[in-house]
């Protein structure tokens, strides 16, 4: 056993040392190599900066033709991330008969991670022509969610995406939590209005996923009718209800008020603080006296959230607030002066 | 044997003999765990990008993250450090610099440079700290609030900003990190990908020294050229790439930096915010947070990022790095013993079994057992109470398998990250990480040790931290 | 002495900086570099530039930083200024145009554009 630890010790300290002196020398080589593109990465970028400019495509060939694919397709990328319109039209012309997308298509099924995330990015900036087939492969079928999200949100951007439930299904349960499906339901086209609609109503989908279909819904107006924010208010998911009454505020339809004001009394207390703030928006003084009440609210921001929905109550309101910080409880009156004081010099 | 020893004696010094191995047995096996479960974490890492890659990807969803700073007696650095931070790649923060009562002319240096004004911000009042005498704004960024406050320690000015600030995610640093400009950027996208369940982030850190540090960023990094630093800079790599990211991957991280760490406000509130008068009170809030979360019954995690986030200014002499770590150990120790209900408790499942558990074998038992094998090993064999074979196995377990362990944390760093610029600082890094075996690391079990002594006695003073060392280069 | 006109670009990317170069003068500007806040707030003061092009976020000071002192400074107050950034939010860009940024551009940008409102901005200046 004693003789065991120690000769077990030495053979992995051998074998520890002989890998690090082998990533030693790869490092060297590596060095070169790097030099050596940082070098055409330069000369590609004023290349570009060129083409962008006078629109001379050979002379940008030549210069590429001299550096490999991967140099310029990086140099591509941040020179792509910089400029738009017709120079950047321009520039992915010159890239597209540089032979760009080809290399991408490579890198999206050979790439690591890393890699083929790039390329989705890079892949959709050309034509939809070359961009959407790749994006689509990848959708369907890359191991990772990170690149199969990325490709949903370049092929939304796009506007050709699957219906929602195949999206959703493509991203797999685990990619749905990520915020950036918040991201992807903003870029939906109009036609998927119904199907984020549908989301919203499905009891099984995560709450996250939900409320952030609400807001997608309600950033764009007009896409479904305001019904579906009051069907949702009542829902049990305290996350979903809260974003109902977000875009209710939003929105500003007096009609919502009564639902509003039934909510502020709501168990949880992120929707109290939702409905307080609607409330607010919608600015009907008459609103006035049940917003001091959660001048009290045991939840500190919902207390500050209700002094601010105040004072956008126009002057019956910041009279109120102005009544509670001179006679009100000890709690409404000090978060009533807070507010009125907020932002003025101490 | 020869010797004329004892069975009686013979018996006792195999039984010690063999409780010092098996808990260095233990203390590497742990260590070997950690590497694999490391090399398995980067292999699986969500991918990294370039950081203006990362501002588009991820800059729609980015939420809002205040930056609280507490300073004391930073007169020198302050308006420096508060510029950089001010100048950090990210959509929505706020940079909440706490002044903890500094004696010199921190808050003086402030007002004028960002011609603060006096304002009033409401604010929950949801943790207890020293009385605030003032909030500060500046008319120049609306990024800035400055708050000024009675001493009352990091942890008290700590909790101060986090009443103060609005944003649901906060991040703490200390008033001398050096962040890289998109650290929060690379912080924020755990709470992205996962942001229901993911409650706290930490990030690497990196020894500055050496290192051209430009106005509060580092420009070139470079090894330091001093021994003490340098020995460091591979302990850091041991103890970020390996063992944090281990333990964050099986969701059993146990210590989030002071030095960077990003929270949930929620739930820090939730456990009452940092422990005033703890020495680890980063340890103590990770402990904490799992206790809590445990207990409601909620899945959540504790992530880490392996790509650096963060500089910091090593000790270059003696003195002050054994304050440093004996005091390292304080916390350990005062950690554990505080929640040791939680040691092996089924309840708290892996954090009772695995967290609880690592820290007693390499923190409580471990500096004992390897000081007590310094001595007694030697004694035994050179007194012929015990073969050399046991020598033999304790030295293996010290120093043999010490530089197995600190030359892997190396190769994990070149093949995943490769931070390092020259071929020639890996070949350095190489030989301090075998050579630091013989001579850094006792070195460091005896300030252990100190520190355990210490702990025993109650003695909670902080070690002063004498600044030194990095080359500023001012323009 | 030239009376060519100078522009002040400040900004801490190398092929923004290189683009914007080959474009001013491409137009007969003279192009002053700054590759962070610091720098731009003294070659502000030491070229006195008929325009500046401003990034937001740069090491050491921050553009929005920058521009409030470059406003508060009355010599220099008068310079035509446009930002150009990646920060693309409400608040940033009526932080911006509050604090007295005469134009304000959300990269990726057209440059085309941009030297459209830059002769804008310069003609006014010369009337006024």
């Amino acid at each position: 056993m004693l003789v065991l630890i120690w000769t077990l010790s030495l053979i992995l300290s051998a074998i520890s040392i002989l890998v690090m002196v082998i990533l030693v020398l790869r490092r060297v080589v590596a060095a070169r190599r790097e030099e050596r593109d940082a070098e055409s990465r330069r000369r590609i970028m004023t290349a570009m900066i060129c083409l962008a400019h006078d629109k001379d495509v050979d002379a940008f060939l030549a210069v590429a033709a001299q550096a490999s694919t991967s140099v310029t397709a990086d140099a591509s990328s941040e020179f792509l991330g910089l400029v738009r319109g017709e120079e950047r039209e321009a520039v992915l012309q010159a890239l597209l008969r540089a032979g760009q997308p080809d290399f991408l298509e490579r890198e999206l099924k050979r790439g690591d991670e890393v890699r083929r995330l790039h390329a989705v990015e890079l892949i959709a900036a050309y034509a939809p022509d070359v961009a959407i087939g790749p994006l689509r492969g990848r959708l369907e079928g890359d191991r990772s969610r990170e690149v199969r999200i990325a490709a949903a949100i370049e092929l939304a951007k796009i506007g050709t995406v699957p219906p929602l439930g195949e999206l959703l299904d493509r991203i797999g349960y685990r990619g749905q939590r990520s915020r950036r499906l918040a991201e992807l339901f903003g870029l939906l086209p109009e036609q998927s209005a119904a199907e984020l609609r549908d989301l919203t109503r499905q009891r099984d989908a995560p709450g996250f996923l939900r409320a952030s279909a609400l807001e997608a819904l309600w950033r764009r107006d007009g896409l479904v009718e305001p019904s579906i924010f009051v069907e949702a208010a009542e829902d049990s998911v305290p996350e979903v209800a809260a974003a109902s009454l977000r875009a209710l505020g939003r929105i500003g339809q007096r009609t919502s008020l009564p639902l509003l004001l039934s909510k502020l009394y709501h168990p949880d207390w992120e929707v109290r603080m939702e409905a307080v703030e609607a409330v607010g928006r919608l600015g009907d003084p008459d609103a006035a006296k049940a917003v001091t009440d959660l001048l009290d609210d045991e939840q500190w921001t919902v207390r500050y959230k209700a002094a601010q929905s105040l004072l956008r109550l126009g002057p019956v309101g910041e009279a109120t607030l102005r009544t509670v910080a001179l006679e009100g409880t000890a709690r409404k009156q000090r978060t009533a002066s807070l507010v009125l004081s907020e932002g003025m010099p101490a | 044997m020869i010797e004329p020893w004892s069975p009686a004696i013979v018996w006792a010094a195999t039984i010690i003999a063999w409780a010092v191995i098996a808990l260095g047995l233990a203390q590497t096996t742990v260590y070997l765990a950690q590497l694999l479960l490391a090399a398995y974490a980067l292999s699986k890492r969500p991918p990294v990008a370039r950081s203006a890659l990362l501002w588009r990807r991820y800059g729609e969803v980015a939420p809002p993250i205040a930056l609280i700073v507490p300073a004391y007696n930073e007169e020198v650095n302050i308006v420096e450090s508060v510029h950089s931070m001010l100048a950090l790649e990210y959509p929505n923060f706020e940079v909440i610099v706490v002044n903890d009562g500094s004696k010199d002319a921190t808050l003086e240096r402030l007002v004028e440079a960002f011609g603060l004004r006096r304002v009033n911000r409401p604010y929950e009042e949801a943790l207890a700290h020293q009385p605030i005498r003032g909030i500060y704004s500046s008319p120049m960024t609306e990024r800035l609030f400055v708050v000024d406050k009675s001493n009352g320690g990091k942890a008290d000015a700590q909790n101060a900003g986090i009443n103060i600030c609005r944003a649901p995610i906060f991040c703490v640093i200390d008033g001398d990190s050096i962040l890289e400009p998109d650290a929060l950027m690379r912080a924020a996208q755990p709470f992205i990908d996962d942001p229901v369940r993911v409650i706290a982030v930490g990030g690497t850190i990196r020894v500055a020294n050496g290192s051209t540090i430009e106005n509060g960023r580092v420009t070139q990094i470079h090894l330091p050229r001093r021994l003490l630093p340098l020995f460091q800079v591979v302990e850091y790599l041991r103890a970020f790439l390996m063992a944090r990211l281990a333990w964050s991957r099986i969701n059993t991280l146990m210590l989030v930096s002071g030095a960077f760490g990003v929270f949930r406000r929620a739930e820090v509130v939730a456990v009452g915010g940092f422990t005033k008068g703890s020495l680890g009170e980063d340890l103590d809030l990770i402990i904490k947070l799992h206790r809590l979360m445990i207990d409601a019954g909620r899945d959540y995690r504790i992530e880490f990022i392996p790509e650096p986030v963060c500089w910091t200014e090593a000790p270059e002499s003696l003195a002050v790095l054994s304050r440093q770590r004996s005091r390292w150990q304080r916390g350990a120790l005062e950690g554990f013993f505080r929640y040791r209900s939680m040691l092996f408790r089924p309840r708290y499942g892996r954090i009772g079994f695995l967290g609880m558990g690592h820290i007693l074998i390499v923190d409580v038992l471990g500096p004992i057992a390897e000081v007590l094998g310094y001595v007694l090993m030697p004694l035994f064999w050179l007194l012929g109470i015990l073969s050399w074979h046991y020598f033999l196995a304790f030295t293996a377990l010290v120093f043999t398998y010490g530089i197995v362990i600190s030359v892997c944390s190396l190769i994990l760093e070149e093949a995943e990250l490769q931070r390092f610029p020259r071929a020639r600082d890996l070949a350095i890094l190489t030989i301090a990480a075998i050579v630091e075996n013989f001579g850094y690391r006792q070195l460091n079990n005896i300030w252990r040790i100190k520190g355990y002594w210490q702990f025993l006695r109650q003695d909670n003073n902080w070690g002063e931290m004498t600044r030194t060392g990095i080359a500023r280069k001012d323009g | 002495m030239s009376d060519m006109k100078t522009i002040l670009v400040c900004d801490d990317d190398p092929l923004l900086i290189e683009l914007m170069e080959f474009r001013l003068r491409a137009k007969g500007f003279e192009v002053a570099v700054a590759c962070d806040g610091a720098e731009a707030l003294e070659k502000a003061d030491e070229v006195r530039p008929a325009a500046i092009v401003l990034d937001a976020m740069m090491p050491r000071v921050d553009g929005f930083e920058v521009l409030s002192r470059l406003k508060a400074n009355t010599a220099l107050a008068d310079i035509p200024l446009i930002m150009l950034t990646a920060r693309k939010s409400e608040t940033d860009i009526v932080s911006a145009l509050d604090k007295g940024a005469d134009d304000y551009l959300v990269k990726p940008f057209i440059p085309d554009e941009l030297m459209a409102r830059l002769s804008r901005l310069l003609a006014r200046q010369k009337r006024g």
